[in-house]
């Protein structure tokens, strides 16, 4: 049976998606079968970060509504042969999402894969709400500001109350992503700190992303961020899947870096 | 213009409130159906001073009594010794359309709740396990409320007695919401949105909000919230 994760935060633009797609790749490279389901229908934006807009036929929808089978809509990542996508439809609102639907198709995948990752839409509407609802465990994408905190927080209200984990008496695990980290930022005071951050949430930490102009630019490529080897981000991403396969990895970024009179002057930043 | 059917301001829009009530009332549970029997022990009881009969209103209970009572004749006993008849309590459907006919109220003694009333009233802690969450409301509206937690911006805690929080108050705690003004609020960091004892609110926002920090306690002192530190008892 495959191990459901959902990423969600509430709140929409701190990096649900990106990290949805450099998770999934992270997973797939140390060889776990792994399928994401793009959950954010009408706002399609996974297929973007993956790099492959331009092989969607069928979609989440047409699955659900029994116009295609799920072989036919599952796309097979080009980087990583263990990721396949499930991409949502454009043209259709959350509203053609139904639990029975959704509850067919992740029972389907289940079968065929170690690991579902559902890529949740920004909000505390149905469609998260589907999202989130048969999951084993949730990826909490937090920014380190205060209006990011607080919707991770009603989500975690949600996934202790609205999920099925919750209804049959047990209990989502819940993971803390945080991104965009920009350690010299918060030692000036003008980020929240990460302890900041876990004095609020109290979730145990799965990964500190730090900011870096690699993850824009990696989105845009259509490169998930993980492959960018190397990067910040990379090894940030590369860490926090270790985390979610149970291995002790030290935290890194969390201070800011000590930059010499030189790279003060003349560096740039990575 | 404002008139009582389409109000202009909202001020003043019910001309009455309802709200539940209940009335002392003397429970008699006889023993007998004699009437001259019950006449006698009522008139002997009336001139010791007993103010159960003098005072409050009568409510017959006929659940134990196995035999006929006649009713009208008691209603006239009681009505020449100045006691206020007011109810019959019978599970016979038969008596309780007779006593309506004589202007009494029939109360069904099978309608009663398995629990007796005062034991609803106890008041009972509600013990809330973790951190109460943004958008989340936890109310004991009979009782303390202790959180094993925090409670985060946008969370809402309320109880009718005292609120304990063994983590920080970060989103709003409400104690004494039925307006008891002996609540207060315990916690081991005071960052709330707002307080409120009794009705009595301070938000974060008024100049005088009282001193954010460490564990405190906060009571209501006449109209004002007062904190103390917990660590100074």
């Amino acid at each position: 049976m495959a191990k459901i994760i959902v990423i969600t935060s509430g709140k929409g633009g701190v990096g649900k998606t990106t990290s949805c797609a450099s998770l999934g790749s992270g997973l797939a490279l140390r060889g776990y079968k792994t399928v994401m389901i793009d959950f954010d229908v009408g706002l399609r934006n996974l297929d973007l970060v993956l790099g492959c807009e331009r092989r969607v036929v069928y979609d989440l929808v047409n699955v659900i509504q029994g116009e295609a089978s799920l072989h036919q809509a599952l796309i097979r990542d080009k980087r990583a042969d263990d990721l396949f996508m499930l991409p949502a439809s454009q043209t259709r609102d959350k509203d053609a999402l139904t639990l029975e639907g959704v509850d067919q198709v992740i029972q389907a995948l289940s079968m065929d894969f170690d690991y579902i990752l559902c890529d949740s839409p920004a909000g505390i509407e149905r469609g998260a709400q589907l999202a989130m609802y048969f999951a084993d465990e949730a990826v909490l994408v937090t920014n380190p500001e205060v209006s990011s905190v607080r919707d991770t927080d009603r989500i975690i209200g949600l996934l202790q109350a609205k999920t099925q984990a919750a209804k049959n008496g047990g209990k989502v695990k819940e993971h803390l992503l945080l991104t965009r980290y920009n350690s010299q930022r918060v030692a000036e005071g003008e980020m929240l700190s990460l302890e900041d951050v876990q004095d609020i949430l109290s979730v145990p930490l799965m990964g500190l992303i730090p900011e870096s102009e690699s993850v824009l630019k990696a989105s845009n490529k259509g490169i998930p961020v993980i492959h960018e080897e190397g990067t910040d981000a990379s090894i940030a991403y590369k860490d926090a899947v270790a985390r979610l396969l149970g291995e002790e990895v030290p935290l890194k970024f969390v201070e800011p870096e000590k930059t010499g009179f030189l790279n003060r002057m003349f560096g740039g930043r990575k | 213009m404002a008139d009582a059917t389409s109000p202009r301001l909202n001020l003043v829009t019910t001309p009455f409130k309802l709200k539940g009530t209940s009335l002392p009332a003397t429970l008699m549970q006889p023993n007998t159906g004699q009437i001259g029997l019950l006449e006698a022990e009522l008139e002997s009881r009336l001139a010791k001073g007993s103010a159960l009969l003098k005072v409050a209103p009568l409510v017959l209970d006929l659940s134990q009594l196995d035999q006929m009572l006649d009713l009208s004749e008691l209603q006239e006993v009681c009505k020449r010794l100045g006691i206020q008849f007011l109810a019959v309590r019978t599970a016979d459907k038969n008596l309780q359309a007779y006593a309506r006919k004589l202007g009494l109220m029939a109360l069904n003694s099978l309608d009663r709740p398995a629990t007796a009333a005062n034991q609803e009233e106890m008041p009972r802690t509600l013990v809330h396990q973790g951190t109460v969450r943004s958008g989340q409301q936890l109310i004991n509206e009979k009782g303390d409320l202790v959180v094993m937690g925090s409670v985060n911006p946008g969370a809402e805690v309320l109880a009718s007695g005292q609120i304990h929080v063994y983590g920080a108050i970060r989103g709003r705690a409400l104690a004494g919401i039925q307006g008891d003004p002996q609540a207060r609020i315990f916690t081991l960091r005071l960052e709330a949105e707002l307080i409120a004892i009794a009705g009595h609110y301070q938000t974060s926002y008024s100049a005088d909000f009282v001193t954010a920090g460490d564990a405190v306690c906060i009571e209501l002192q006449g109209e004002k919230l007062v904190s103390t530190a917990l660590t100074q008892l």
